[in-house]
């Protein structure tokens, strides 16, 4: 499905999925074609490391399937100094896989040498979008490629931010030259964890720097949405999706689902309906536009 | 924002969310913003809850037969204490449990833990390490006899020795067996363990196995690189030359069946 707004930085991968443990075999030995998924998704963490049976499922699927690296460490905000063993790792897993390209999360996740495996919010000001910018640009350069950004699920803002989160995000991937990775649930989580306007989220995102959609599902914790990845697409996720193609134009779009993952099969369901809810969107798009 | 009052506020709200004394935890909140929908409070514990949550769910992955042995409870207790004790220092979750058995033994609450967790954790630990070609049946068949006492021995990166004893490798199989868990291995009884245990991947899978001291001291020669006739020689010191290549053929017939040797 081409995009009438295509993204001049990242190519329309289609429509993808976030590749599981739980499914290695399954997509190893039944090789589903590019009609079911045009893509994959592999978390950048789980295949750093020298052989085993994690790379050699990445081998056999990178012959089938374009790959992107998602990582979780890369702890672009934070005030510790970049990994540069990290960075060294993640660049050589690049090189073998050659991957579409490479994303991780705007949020940080260090602090005093230690780290705490999540992915913390930053407060919006300009002393951060300053220091975010210059990381940014420095693991651009290490990786000799352009690198999106997530954005994060938020359960809490900070007294001392300036800016709205995606103003933040939109200045960052200017004055860094990087793309951004839009995960429509986060913004959807996001929005009503801090009784933001979620369309509004969406208007102050530039086009032409979003290269992928992250789709997934979330669960409720009292009075707070928390991004667990365990469930289906809900409907209102649906619903702001379809504005963000409206909005965007077609992304290469992915399924994720981390925990409680169902048979492929669902997956692929999933799959389908957004490229359904794309379609639909398109075609408004342009009768609008008529 | 003041420069340093980023990394500041980073160390309080770390401090809040794991526990670890690296800033001002209780001023954390003073950073956050509350809400009629959440305090600022309620907001810092959605981080710490989900951090806490993480931590006993890796370590409980890598070491399943340890959290059976203890129950959830005291588990995730010990996975905590743990994380407090040893924090990460790595990006990667896999490496979380590196300390987890030294740790144990220095808590000193269950004498059978440590070592079930040494064997756990080298478990995971050769599932990601290099492949290589193995030693195959087919290129022994083709070997003449008199080729065999030159033929080079070496075992697979992806091995470790652990130095468990035969009642650890029964407590694992019955922590496995009571868990209702499918994961192949091992042994029928008795079980042999006076050389302690050996762990390798073949292919997808992991295993391990109890090793008796002859055949424990014969792979510690084979992991240095050695030859099938050194082998026999090292059996054959105070036994009879024939027993010792028997031995010897059905070391290197069940070695190669495993996919321990490589090519």
């Amino acid at each position: 499905m081409p995009s009438p707004h295509p993204s001049p930085l990242f190519p329309d991968l289609g429509f993808g999925l976030g590749l599981r443990r739980e499914h290695y075999q399954h997509v190893v030995e039944q090789r589903p074609g590019p009609a079911a998924v045009g893509w994959f998704e592999v978390i950048s963490e789980n295949f750093m490391m020298p052989g085993g049976n994690p790379r050699r499922v990445l081998e056999r699927v990178r012959r089938d399937h374009p790959v992107v690296l998602h990582g979780v460490s890369l702890s672009i905000g934070s005030t510790e100094p970049l990994d540069g063993r990290y960075l060294d790792d993640l660049a050589a897993l690049a090189r073998d896989v050659e991957p579409a390209w490479v994303s991780d999360h705007l949020c940080w996740g260090t602090a005093h040498g230690t780290n705490a495996h999540d992915l913390l919010p930053l407060p919006y000001t300009e002393t951060t979008l300053a220091h975010v910018a210059e990381r940014v640009q420095a693991v651009q350069e290490r990786l000799g490629r352009r690198i999106l950004l997530e954005n994060p699920s938020s359960y809490l803002s900070f007294q001392a931010s300036e800016l709205g989160e995606a103003e933040f995000l939109a200045e960052l991937a200017r004055r860094a030259d990087c793309g951004i990775l839009l995960d429509v649930n986060n913004v959807f989580v996001s929005a009503h964890n801090q009784g933001l306007d979620a369309r509004a989220y969406l208007a102050a995102i530039p086009p032409e720097r979003v290269g992928q959609i992250h789709l997934a599902g979330h669960s409720a914790d009292g009075e707070l949405l928390i991004d667990t990845h365990d469930a289906a697409v809900c409907d209102e996720v649906w619903a702001l999706f379809a504005h963000a193609v409206r909005r965007f134009g077609v992304r290469s779009t992915m399924i994720e689902w981390d925990a409680h993952v169902p048979p492929f099969e669902a997956l692929i369901a999933e799959l389908d309906r957004a490229r359904q809810v794309a379609a639909r969107a398109v075609a408004e798009a342009g009768r609008d536009a008529a | 924002m003041p420069p340093d009052a980023l990394a500041r506020l980073q160390s309080d709200l770390f401090a809040a969310i794991t526990g670890l004394a690296v800033g001002d935890a209780a001023r954390a909140v003073d950073h956050v913003v509350g809400d009629a929908r959440a305090s600022a409070e309620r907001r810092l514990q959605v981080y710490a809850t989900m951090y806490r949550l993480r931590v006993i769910e890796a370590l409980e992955s890598q070491f399943p037969r340890v959290a059976h042995v203890l129950g959830p409870d005291a588990f995730g207790a010990a996975a905590l204490a743990f994380v407090a004790d040893v924090p990460s220092r790595h990006p990667s979750l896999r490496e979380l449990g590196r300390g987890f058995a030294a740790w144990l033994a220095r808590e000193g609450r269950d004498a059978r833990l440590p070592p079930l967790a040494r064997l756990e954790w080298a478990r995971a630990d050769v599932f990601d390490l290099a492949d290589q070609p193995a030693l195959v049946v087919d290129a022994l068949r083709v070997l003449p006899p008199d080729r065999f006492a030159e033929l080079p021995l070496r075992l697979i990166d992806a091995h470790r020795f652990v130095d468990v004893d035969a009642a650890t490798l029964d407590l694992w199989r019955r922590a496995r067996d009571n868990a209702g868990d499918e994961t192949s291995d091992p042994p029928s009884d008795p079980i042999e363990a006076s050389g302690g245990a050996l762990v390798w991947r073949q292919d997808v899978s992991v295993h391990h196995r109890g090793l008796s001291a002859l055949e424990r001291a014969a792979l510690d020669a084979v992991a240095a690189g050695t030859t099938f006739g050194a082998i026999c020689e090292r059996l054959a010191g105070g036994r009879d030359d024939e027993a010792a290549a028997t031995q010897a053929f059905t070391w290197l017939s069940s070695w190669v069946l495993d996919g321990l040797l490589t090519a």
